[in-house]
């Protein structure tokens, strides 16, 4: 599950090159180093259309009429879902906070991001602890209220509310920062122009936002496509866990495959959507004029106020705090086999964290210096993954090493047994987290600068580490940063490719969530929220200097 | 129609931002605000256009009251145009709809119309189906003018409407925007830093320095018989040169005797010498040295030196073009004497 709505470099390479006049040969190994950076997410794409291509005509037979109907049903119920929800709930906080004047703003301006630290595998474990036949809630309900049966919430519709309350951030924020630096400004305008407030905002503010409203949803709706815990633990099949089901249930790797082929379709149409979302997503330049926030009258600010205070409470305080009260019972359970999984956990986040920055900047250099448009196409094709279901990385890189590895079965076991495969998986499911800061980085560092410093008689080592370093040094940490928090919270890659007996702290909240341990699962869950507030944090900080107040 | 101020006070968090401002601009004339950034002019501006309260004070145009202490009529409802600084277009709007969009209360059949008759008059006929990110910088402050103005609004407000256009464009630009302001008759107050475009644009002109009106006047009395020593030194070139000004308002300095245009108590006073005060003569026996010189085409801009030390500027043809470090011979010739208090002798204003 990706923290930042992972934005794919718009780097403008013309803008970058060096006005200089070079020959044909560096630019060949500058191809070179990207096209090896590209390499694991074509192999995966290639992979996904021969299985595409040549199914496999008795498997496919039996996923045709017995698996992929109800799980792609059941897939696109869920996208749609989530999508009208979180852009309703999204759009709607995010005007508010924009917009309106009501107790409590400044702190639900932030706070209402915290649900980013809370990855859905953890919100649904809470919620089916909760709410399921045993969990407190019904026990209580059927003590107080005779007559009442059993409710089952591991459905649709759990899941969905689930997903809903992780993901809406994705479009509050940005939608946030559209209306607070644009949208507020044009609604004076038209207020000036003598159109009431709601009407400011229907023909002003909102189809100024709708891009942002468009983009932000899109991006929840490929997390949800990408989700693998939330409706594992809810028990709704989708093609995730259809794919997992299988390839482990049934150990058939071309059923896996054919059912990722499937869930690349809906993962390209996403995308093409997104594309066209983004282009939309114009920024005027506006000045710094300080813009009010309309007041509200006392009965809205109390409808304003309390509905926040319902999404923080649904999507943050409460799971929280359930897993606070859950961890304090269960504290012996910091034995060494936690700290094993935690050093797990840690060792695979901060091998990605050291790995996907050198490549976002190796990436984003090759661009600089050799702007074609091959080049551009090539960078895509490396940061697509950000779109690519985990599951669907899994299985393909499962086959393609089995490929690659064919008739080498002393490699093959060794790859296996190793956490290689899992960062190459990473490298393609988050490189293009760590490409978005670092291309943002490279940006400032105009050719201009460079060839001032050269102009001034710096050069080599020098020019490195006086003017290339101290400028791309915030761009690599952040993208580090927002890495390991990423790889610490994701699931279905590590637990369908990692060696064996290679548990984590995630792995294992999944397992002690299908086994109904609720509980248990609360200490590795608390980790990785805490590990999750810091780029939440980032993020708040970020927007700060984007917005106004 | 006529705009009022009757002093209005604003404050943001406790710092006051705007003390006592009153002023008056007769229906169809213009105003301007000029002052620094800081000094409060886009406050006065949005609490015109509605968009903030006042602490104290009314806000009148024509015979009603818009705002005051106890409440304000909403923006939408005031009739006021406003020109932003930025522009503010709708992105998402064509040239023709951005202009359209204040006429929802015009009968539908004359919508269009206006619109185009205002985009004509601003020079934008051929254009008016492009999007705002298509136009360039000048274009897109004519589209901002035309959606103002398309409502036939009571009164025009406009912030530092040329501030992020080249000289050139902004001297075009402005005189095109006076003639049309007059053609619609409408009445306008612009704020903006740049004396050059209040002096080009405005029949009158306000000087505000930290939330206070220091003077509202003709250009030419700002120029010539500013009412402090700040709006002397905010208000075009000049020195000021020390003298002593007697009890009858005779003014003794070192250029001669002259009678005070403005009143003042007896003591040491600061005399302000415009360059156009000081003319150039051969045959005066009064000598000054050239300490430097700045050529202007048509005209010589000397820094001289007086036989005390004191610097003045003269404005000269700049056929007389003397050496740096020559003597010259100069002579007074001051239509307005306007002497303020020496700072040293009199409590500092503000």
């Amino acid at each position: 599950m990706a923290t930042a709505p992972p934005f794919q470099p718009e780097l403008h390479a013309a803008a970058l090159a060096p006005r200089r006049l070079r020959g044909r040969g560096r630019g060949v190994s500058w191809h070179l180093v990207a096209l090896a950076i590209a390499t694991p997410a074509l192999a995966v794409l290639l992979v996904i259309a021969a299985a595409l291509l040549q199914p496999d005509a008795e498997v496919w037979a039996h996923l045709s009429a017995h698996v992929l109907p109800r799980a792609s049903w059941n897939t696109l119920w869920l996208v749609l879902g989530v999508g009208l929800g979180v852009s309703v709930l999204g759009t709607g906080l995010a005007a508010v906070v924009a917009l309106c004047e009501f107790p409590g703003r400044a702190f639900f301006a932030w706070a209402l991001l915290l649900p980013l630290a809370v990855p859905a595998y953890v919100l649904a474990t809470v919620y089916i602890g909760l709410f399921d036949y045993a969990g407190p809630f019904q026990s209580l309900l059927r003590e107080h209220v005779p007559g009442v049966s059993a409710i089952e919430v591991r459905n649709r519709w759990g899941a969905m509310a689930v997903l809903i309350l992780t993901l809406y951030p994705y479009v509050y924020l940005v939608v946030r920062n559209a209306l607070a630096s644009q949208g507020a400004r044009l609604m004076e305008v038209a207020r000036l122009m003598g159109h009431p407030p709601a009407q400011a905002f229907r023909r002003a503010a909102l189809p100024l936002a709708l891009p942002w409203i468009g983009g932000g949803t899109l991006l929840a709706m490929m997390e949800t496509l990408a989700d693998f815990g939330a409706v594992a633990a809810f028990n709704y099949d989708t093609l995730t866990t259809a794919i997992y089901r299988t390839w482990y249930g049934l150990f058939s790797v071309s059923g896996a495959l054919q059912i990722a082929a499937v869930l690349l379709l809906f993962v390209l149409a996403l995308l093409a959507l997104e594309q066209r979302a983004r282009s939309g997503q114009r920024f005027v330049s506006l000045g710094a004029a300080p813009v009010l926030r309309r007041r509200l009258a006392p009965r809205g600010a109390w409808i304003a106020t309390l509905t926040c205070t319902l999404v923080w409470v649904l999507a943050f305080a409460l799971p929280v705090g359930q897993l606070l009260l859950w961890a304090a019972r269960e504290v012996d359970g910091l034995d060494r086999r936690y700290w094993l999984l935690a050093a797990n956990s840690l060792q695979l986040a901060l091998g990605a964290a050291l790995l996907l920055p050198a490549l976002a900047l190796a990436l984003s250099w090759a661009q600089r210096r050799a702007p074609t448009a091959a080049m551009s196409w090539l960078a895509r094709l490396a940061t697509l993954g950000y779109a690519m279901p985990g599951a669907l990385l899994a299985v393909a890189f499962f086959a393609a090493a089995g490929l690659v590895l064919h008739g080498m079965p002393g490699l093959t076991g060794m790859l296996r047994g190793s956490i290689v495969l899992l960062l190459v998986a990473y490298t393609v499911r988050f490189l293009a987290v760590a490409a978005t800061p670092v291309n943002g980085a490279a940006l400032r560092l105009k050719p201009s600068v460079e060839e001032a410093a050269r102009n001034l008689g710096v050069s080599g080592l020098r020019l490195f580490l006086k003017v290339h370093l101290p400028l791309l040094r915030g761009g690599v940490l952040t993208a580090a940063l927002l890495v390991f928090v990423d790889v610490m919270k994701e699931m279905p890659i590590t637990l369908m490719t990692r060696p064996f007996g290679w548990d984590t702290l995630a792995v294992r909240i999944f397992e002690f969530t299908t086994e109904g341990q609720w509980q248990r699962a609360a200490l590795p869950a608390l980790a990785i929220v805490a590990v999750g507030l810091l780029p939440t944090y980032w993020l708040h900080r970020g927007s700060e200097h984007a917005t106004l107040s | 129609m006529q705009l009022c101020l009757e002093g209005v006070c604003a404050a943001y968090d406790g710092a006051p931002v705007l003390d006592q401002l009153s002023f008056e601009i007769p229906a169809g004339a213009i105003g301007c605000l000029l002052g620094a950034s800081g000094s409060g002019k886009t406050t006065a501006l949005r609490i015109i256009a509605g968009l903030e309260p006042v602490g104290a004070g009314r806000v009148v145009v024509g015979s009603r009251v818009l705002t005051d202490s106890t409440g304000r009529v909403p923006p939408e409802h005031r009739g006021i145009g406003m020109v932003f600084q930025d522009f503010a277009l709708l992105p998402h709007l064509s040239v023709l709809d951005n202009v359209r969009f204040g006429l929802h209360r015009m009968p539908a059949t004359s919508r269009e119309s206006r619109a185009r008759d205002v985009l004509a008059a601003v020079g934008l006929a051929a254009l008016t189906d492009r999007h705002p990110h298509q136009l360039s910088g000048g274009q897109q402050q004519r589209v901002a003018l035309a959606r103002a103005l398309a409502p036939r609004p009571s009164l025009l407000l406009l912030d530092e409407p040329f501030s992020s256009l080249d000289l050139e464009l902004r001297e075009s630009l402005g005189q095109a925007l006076r003639d049309l302001l007059l053609a619609e008759g409408t009445t306008a107050l612009l704020v903006t830093h740049s004396q050059h475009e209040a002096f080009a644009l405005a029949d009158l002109v306000g000087v505000l320095d930290q939330g206070r009106l220091r003077q509202w006047d003709t250009a030419y009395n700002l120029y010539h018989r500013p009412a402090d020593r700040m709006v002397a030194d905010f208000v075009g070139e000049g020195a000021f040169l020390r003298g002593e000004r007697r009890a009858d308002g005779t003014i003794v300095t070192e250029l001669g005797e002259f009678a005070a245009s403005n009143p003042g108590a007896a003591g040491p006073v600061e005399v302000l010498l415009r360059p156009d005060d000081l003319v150039h003569d051969d045959t005066s026996g009064l000598r000054a040295r050239v300490r430097h010189k700045v050529f202007r085409g048509g005209e010589m801009l000397y820094t001289l030196t007086l036989a005390s030390g004191a610097e003045v500027l003269a404005l000269v043809p700049s056929h007389h073009d003397h050496p740096i470090g020559a003597d010259v011979g100069v002579r007074p010739d001051l239509a307005h004497v306007i002497a303020f208090a020496a700072p040293s002798a009199a409590p500092a204003f503000a």
